[in-house]
């Protein structure tokens, strides 16, 4: 059905350039046109049904088990009850909430702001060099590196201690809520990077047009910013607050290397205790469980953010 | 005039705040193994970079690690952006039945947490006999950049003004060549950011590089030099950072030559 | 409007799309043709039976092993292995279920070993103790017991290492102090290395095992049974020896004697070296990386802790096990290896690559440090215990480990107490699972 709506309503609204019926036969023509349709489809479909959906629904099967990841046996739902009385799951919800709101607050923001000024700026190429850096850096290089400035006789804390701050000296990433927050500013530094490309590339599909009809209306400044380039960055919005939210949902390298999810369980976040329980306490049917649920959380969250997105129509975007 | 020094000061303030982590990941890998303590240095102690290099490229097969990962990098790139654009186009331009689902089905590719692959893959692997082989590393690369760069370029091609496609179609275009000749040049800059940024990301995973492959002529760069980093690792932080320095040149140097491409187009300048 | 740029925009866009095309082609056919398996998978040589393991830098060791092997059980080792632990640990888990491509395996002793071994992935290896000890080349019971689920062993021993302070020689002859004998001596070199700014002692653990070091030290060292009782989930974590331990501990943090909690071993080279740190509890086979690092071994001591006041001499031992997978391709040959493994030629090449001492006392590397070693454990005999990392079920170890590490950053009486209520909880909730 929506096949013809399409090609009706491109043909009613092409109106006077009404050609030829492009097909004689409708039943033909629909399914050339499902073929069509499944040749452009069918290989990222697949690819992604095969070796991401399927393995997902293998753990989530695994999750109605007690699984030692060498022998199993069925308890229904047990794991999920016993996820859900655990303690250290309220923190670990709590670490993923900060996580999320930390880094839309920071790498999205800053990535939203550095290209719009460094945009049409001269020097602009150095600094947006320096912000993409880090971003190529890999896992293991980071990790290292803000091992080196945070811990307790690491470069923060000299540096503090050399110019007379010494009282604002920490032990970084041994106390809870500091360590998430510094975690966040280390995933800042790596990540801005991404969204600052991915808004720069969004920048130039504005129309010169757009915002030269606001510059001779008298916008300005911020108030340009506000009115004219945000809305039109829309799309590309979408795109990096979508994957901010969904890589923050699931932050594990960063924790996984600095703190490990310590210490105790402190810096955890549901990723972490999805690792920590399957592959540190083979525990691999509760593992299961926790994996199941941060899948439902960032699916949730991403609907929710998504779903109005989605229905748009090509049409609309223009 | 007080706005644009402003924006200067601020401009520079961010680059400067950027560049020292950067810059000390530089000096640090200059330290000599021998004379590490954990605390960082603020500037070169000695040449010591290229000795630092040299036992990683010794202690571990960093060279061939090297060659693996740039295969899985461009390949596994440029099919995953290829695959995602034909996957967009049909999305937004092609009359689907309910495109929100096939959407919600390829981009769900992106929510689900990766640790959850880790154990049915490697059964599924061993059991089809891809564990440990070049093949099987770039399929699983290819799934799982998928989603994000069907994503970006679906996105993108939402900006595509719809009369393009449509005057296309009344011309009787076929849908290959109307991808071939009007979307994809258009989404030229936004399919090669999904390349640049899947590449980065294939070149930096450590994950499946260590769960799905075992042999020196398969594994990723980030496994060898993980060799270096491991819980017995007795080369020192020093020359793992070396190692980490050099492996990351290519991906530094992708961004500076496609730097052009992301800013090209200086239309906001009055 | 947009279509007027198109025909400008395509040859450009082609073009690099050709290229772009043509070269992957060709690296893929360059990729796919050579070498797309991977040389590790492929079926091995005849007399070759294949090492999987979770350390890189052993595999010069286990092929210096296997040379000395293959006149003594016909086999050479090939040596796999994962850089990462808990990758490591989860592909032996999933690999034992389908195929297995790993003739023998490195593992954990104590409760680790047994909690393999009683899925049932593990092959008897029974018979290579009973001949190790007919020839005299370990009759070590309690080191056996470690190996032992239901009455069998399901692995030989890598190694025997044992928990030492490695200290700087040259720090303690600036603090003019010597080798401590009693517990006041150590806690006198502790005050004279503070007192110079030097830190007495490294320790870290903040996120890593290493927070259980110092109390299986101290608990052991308070009373060797009490630790094995403890251990074996028969006397409590909320017992006075335990409370004991821990004000132990929060004393020598009070007097300064530690570290910041998140130190790392990988510093302690350079800070050996440079004078900056004076000990540290450590495992003897930590000695290879310190003279890798560029520790002198005329500089390098070690010595066993004298125990606290009110305590006896003992010991934590470590040690790693060798086992035979269940699956594996080649198990007689695994077999033979295993048998063959504790023989002094074998013993002598792999732990002089390894720079430890060996389940063997009569092979001791030819390293100054180890040697001491072996000499003070041969001339006090000190109560030996498995260290505390494998000597509960894993979960257990694991949580209470966690524990132990939020002590360590905030080391007051108060957390002790709260501390060791946790770990008792985990105790009783965890024997329950185990047993179960």
């Amino acid at each position: 059905m929506d096949v013809l709506t399409t090609a009706d309503e491109a043909a009613s609204r092409t109106g006077p350039y009404r050609p030829e019926p492009l097909v004689p036969d409708p039943r033909s023509a629909r399914f050339r046109a499902a073929a069509w349709v499944g040749a452009f489809l069918a290989p990222a479909v697949a690819l992604v049904l095969l070796l991401l959906v399927v393995p997902f629904l293998i753990t989530a099967w695994r999750s109605l088990f007690d699984d030692n990841g060498i022998t199993a046996r069925f308890v229904g739902l047990s794991n999920y009850t016993a996820l859900f009385t655990d303690p250290d799951f309220g923190r670990s919800l709590l670490n993923t909430v900060l996580w999320v709101v930390g880094t839309l607050v920071l790498p999205v923001l800053l990535g939203l702001l550095l290209a719009v000024l460094t945009h049409s700026m001269r020097w602009g190429a150095v600094a947006r060099t320096a912000v993409v850096i880090p971003y190529a850096l890999s896992g293991s290089a980071t990790a290292l590196l803000w091992t080196y400035l945070l811990r307790s006789d690491g470069a923060v804390n000299q540096t503090l201690g050399a110019v007379g701050l010494g009282g604002w000296q920490q032990e970084w990433l041994l106390h809870w809520p500091l360590n998430t927050l510094v975690m966040i500013v280390a995933t800042t530094w790596q990540a801005t990077g991404a969204s600052l490309i991915l808004f720069l590339i969004g920048l130039q599909t504005i129309p010169t047009d757009t915002i030269e009809a606001a510059r001779i209306d008298g916008a300005q400044g911020l108030q340009l910013f506000l009115r004219v380039i945000v809305p039109q960055l829309r799309p590309m919005t979408v795109v990096v607050v979508g994957m901010s939210i969904v890589n923050s949902l699931k932050t594990f390298d960063i924790v996984w290397l600095l703190t490990q999810g310590g210490p105790g369980t402190a810096s955890e976040t549901l990723a972490l205790t999805m690792y920590r329980q399957t592959f540190t306490l083979n525990r691999y049917g509760y593992g299961a469980a926790v994996s199941v649920v941060l899948t439902v959380v960032v699916i949730a969250a991403s609907w929710l953010y998504l779903r109005q997105q989605v229905r748009q129509r090509s049409g609309d975007a223009v | 005039m007080t706005g644009r020094t402003a924006r200067g000061v601020l401009v520079a303030l961010v680059s400067v705040l950027w560049l020292v982590p950067t810059w000390l990941v530089v000096v640090n890998a200059f330290t000599p193994a021998k004379e590490y303590t954990g605390s960082p240095r603020w500037w070169f102690s000695s040449p010591g970079l290229f000795a630092n290099i040299r036992t990683a490229f010794e202690s571990a097969d960093v060279g061939r690690g090297l060659l693996n990962t740039l295969i899985y990098a461009v390949i596994g790139g440029a099919v995953a952006v290829t695959i995602a654009a034909l996957a967009s186009f049909a999305v937004t331009v092609m009359p689907v039945r309910r495109p929100g689902l096939w959407f919600w089905f390829i981009f769900i590719g992106t929510v689900l947490p990766l640790q959850t692959f880790l154990s049915p893959l490697f059964s599924g692997y061993a059991t089809t006999d891809l564990y440990d082989t070049q093949y099987g590393m770039l399929l699983i690369y290819v799934a799982l950049t998928i989603p994000f760069a069907f994503f970006v370029n679906r996105n993108f091609m939402l900006t595509v003004p719809r009369e393009i496609s449509e005057a296309a179609q009344l011309d009787g275009v076929n849908w290959l060549s109307m991808f071939l000749r009007i979307h994809l040049p258009l989404a030229r800059n936004a399919l090669l950011a999904a390349f640049i940024f899947q590449f980065t990301w294939i070149w930096n995973d450590l994950l499946f590089g260590i769960t799905l492959s075992l042999s020196p002529n398969v594994r990723p760069v980030t496994a060898t030099l993980a060799d270096l980093n491991g819980n017995y690792a007795t080369v020192g932080p020093p020359v793992v950072l070396a190692g980490a320095l050099i492996a990351s040149v290519p991906t530094v140097v992708l961004f500076f030559v496609f730097q052009r491409f992301f800013v090209n187009s200086l239309r906001l300048t009055a | 409007m947009a279509s007027i740029d198109m025909p400008i925009d395509m040859p450009r866009g082609m073009s690099r799309r050709r290229l772009l095309a043509a070269s992957s082609a060709g690296i893929a056919g360059l990729a796919l043709s050579a070498c797309a398996r991977g040389s590790m998978s492929r079926p091995a040589p005849a007399d070759v039976v294949s090492v999987f393991n979770d350390n890189p830098t052993w595999s010069p060791g286990f092929r210096a092993a296997g040379r000395k092997l293959r006149p003594l059980s016909g086999f050479r080792l090939a040596p796999r292995a994962v850089p990462n632990v808990s990758n490591y640990q989860q592909i032996v888990r999933m690999s034992a279920q389908t195929d297995s491509t790993a003739d023998l395996l490195k593992w954990w002793n104590g409760y680790r070993l047994r909690d393999i071994a009683r899925a049932g992935i593990l092959a008897d290896v029974t018979e290579a103790w009973d001949e190790a000890a007919r020839r005299g080349w370990s009759d070590d019971s309690a080191l056996r017991e470690t190996f032992t689920h239901e009455g069998r062993q399901y692995g030989v021993p890598l190694y025997k290492s044992y928990y030492v302070v490695f200290h700087s020689r040259s720090v303690f002859k600036r603090l003019g102090v010597d080798v401590p004998t009693t517990w006041q001596q150590f806690l006198d070199i502790v005050d004279a290395a503070h007192a110079k700014g030097i830190t007495p002692i490294s320790s870290g653990g903040a996120t890593t095992w290493e927070s259980s070091i110092w109390f299986q030290q101290l608990v052991n060292g308070l009373d060797h049974r009490f630790y094995l009782d403890l251990t074996a989930g028969r006397a409590s974590y909320t017992d006075d020896v335990c409370r004991r331990a821990m004000a132990l501990w929060s004393d020598l943090y009070r007097r300064g004697a530690f570290s910041s909690p998140d130190a790392t071993t990988t510093d302690l080279p350079g800070q050996f070296t440079q004078g900056r740190t004076a000990m540290c509890l450590y495992g003897a086979w930590n000695t290879g990386a310190f003279l890798d690092a560029g520790v002198k071994d005329a500089d390098l001591g070690a010595f066993l802790l004298p125990p606290p006041p009110g305590g006896n001499r003992s010991v934590l031992v470590e040690s790693g096990v060798l086992a035979v997978s269940a699956q594996a391709h080649k198990r007689d040959a695994a077999l033979a290896v295993a048998r063959a493994w504790l023989d002094p030629a074998v013993q002598t090449a792999w732990t002089g690559f390894l720079r430890d001492t060996s389940a063997d006392p009569g092979v001791v590397p030819n390293v100054g440090t180890v040697r001491q070693v072996a000499a003070q454990v041969r001339r006090e005999r000190p109560k030996e215990a498995i260290r505390y990392w494998e000597a509960s079920p894993p979960v257990l170890i694991e949580g209470n480990v966690q524990d132990l590490s939020a002590f360590m950053i905030d080391p007051t009486p108060a957390k002790a107490t709260r501390t060791l209520t946790n770990m008792q909880h985990r105790a009783d909730k965890e024997w329950k699972v185990w047993t179960s």
